[in-house]
Order: C-alpha cells, then structure tokens, then sequence
C-alpha cells in the first residue's frame, strides 16, 4: 500500500527525490503521511482537493483487500 | 508530442503503478488492449486487480484521472487514458444497459420520469445511447458535475 501510495505521489510531483510517506498505524485505522517539497503541494492537493481526494479513493479501495481501513494525509 | 509517445508514457504509468503493488504484496500486472488514434485502453490484470476498481469504479476513475494530468502534462496534444480492470468497464456497461432498460419500461408504464443517481460522462453515455432509439421514452443530463445526473422521462406527447 506504501509503495502504491509513493508511486503516485512521486508521479504527480515535480521533485520526486523530496517524496516521502509514512505509515502510522493506529488501532482502527492506518494513516499514511504525504510530504512533499513546498512548491509541490499544489499538485498533490489539486482543485478543490480533486487530487488528494483521488489518492484517497485510491488507497481506500486497495485496503479492502486486507479489509483495513486507511486515511492519507497530506501533511504541509 | 506525438500521441505515439503518450501513449509509451501512458503504458509505463500503468505499468510502474503495478509494479509498485506487486511490491506491496498485489498479484497485478498492466497491459494495453486497446489502441485507439486519440485514446488507449489500458487494462490490469491478476488476482488483486478487482482492488483497484473502488466502489461502483470510483478508484479505477481516480487512477484515470492521475494517469490523464501526469501524462498530458505539458504536452501540446491530449490523449484519452482509459483504465479497466478485472473486465470491470464491460461489466458495469452490461449492468447499466440492463438498469436503463428496466428503468425505461417503469417510466412508460407509470407515466412519471425517473431521476437517476449522479454518474460520470461516460456511464451517462452508455445509458443514454441504451436508449436514444426508443420512441417512447426521452433522456436529459441535469446538475452539475460531478453531480450530474440523468433524467429518463416519457416521450413528449404528439
């Protein structure tokens, strides 16, 4: 789930080296932190947060498979 | 940029997105199946493809969005990206056609339009080509996206 999580992130960017994710997990639920380089945030939000919603929809989705619940969180 | 290399950009976008849940444990591979003038399909495959769909294909269309703004970026020419997964758009067209159609019969045999729920531009567009050649019922697109949704109503009397 990482490793799909940074691959698109690091695909959206512009500098893919500043990219980093990290798991947190919690009782309930996994959180996945999203840091990219200050000029990158844009990108990842997108409008209206059109994009973090998509690596959302994403994450969620691929979780059902270990019946897990997962939260991304892009953290600025 | 010729379509030719979007579309190379597209295949290894899907393909390095595989990669990247194979190594997070996911049985998935990507291959093309589609190549179009404008547009490719690209389809995964594998045990754990049906992951990527999402409810009512909600993911499936998140990845295309992505794939759609990283691979026209700062290209002159756009290329459609469609996903598919585990057979998924063939599936849910077949549902769809099947739903219009049951749909359709209800609002000719109650006489009341049925609002349908919100849906993006290509599953309105399946069902609304489901039924552009029945005389007896008519269908509309109203509200805005992404809450855009259809309207099958009956004929206009003559």
């Amino acid at each position: 789930m990482k490793q799909l999580i940074e691959y698109l992130v690091k695909a959206l960017v512009d500098a893919p080296e500043q990219v980093d994710v990290v798991e947190v997990p919690g009782d309930e639920a996994t959180t996945f932190e999203v840091r990219v380089a200050p000029d990158d945030l844009g990108k990842v939000i997108g409008k209206q947060g059109r994009i973090a919603n998509a690596l959302r929809t994403v994450a969620k989705a691929a979780a059902m498979k270990e019946k897990k619940k997962v939260y991304v969180e892009i953290v600025a | 940029m010729a379509n030719e290399e979007l579309k190379q950009r597209a295949l290894e976008f899907a393909e390095g997105l595989a990669e990247a849940a194979r190594a997070g444990g996911m049985d998935i591979t990507a291959e093309q199946t589609r190549d179009e003038p404008e547009g490719v399909t690209i389809s995964f495959q594998g045990a754990d493809s049906r992951w990527l769909i999402g409810k009512a294909g909600q993911a499936l269309d998140a990845l295309q969005t992505m794939a759609s703004l990283i691979v026209n970026r700062q290209a002159g020419s756009r290329l459609y990206i469609t996903f598919d997964a585990d057979n998924y758009r063939a599936r849910r067209e077949a549902t769809l056609h099947k739903m219009a159609t049951e749909i359709a019969d209800q609002v000719v045999s109650g006489g009341q339009e049925a609002v349908l729920d919100p849906m993006s531009a290509l599953e309105r567009r399946i069902v609304h080509k489901a039924l552009q050649d029945r005389a007896d019922i008519r269908t509309y697109s109203e509200g805005e996206e992404p809450e855009r949704y259809l309207v099958i109503a009956p004929a206009i009397a003559k």
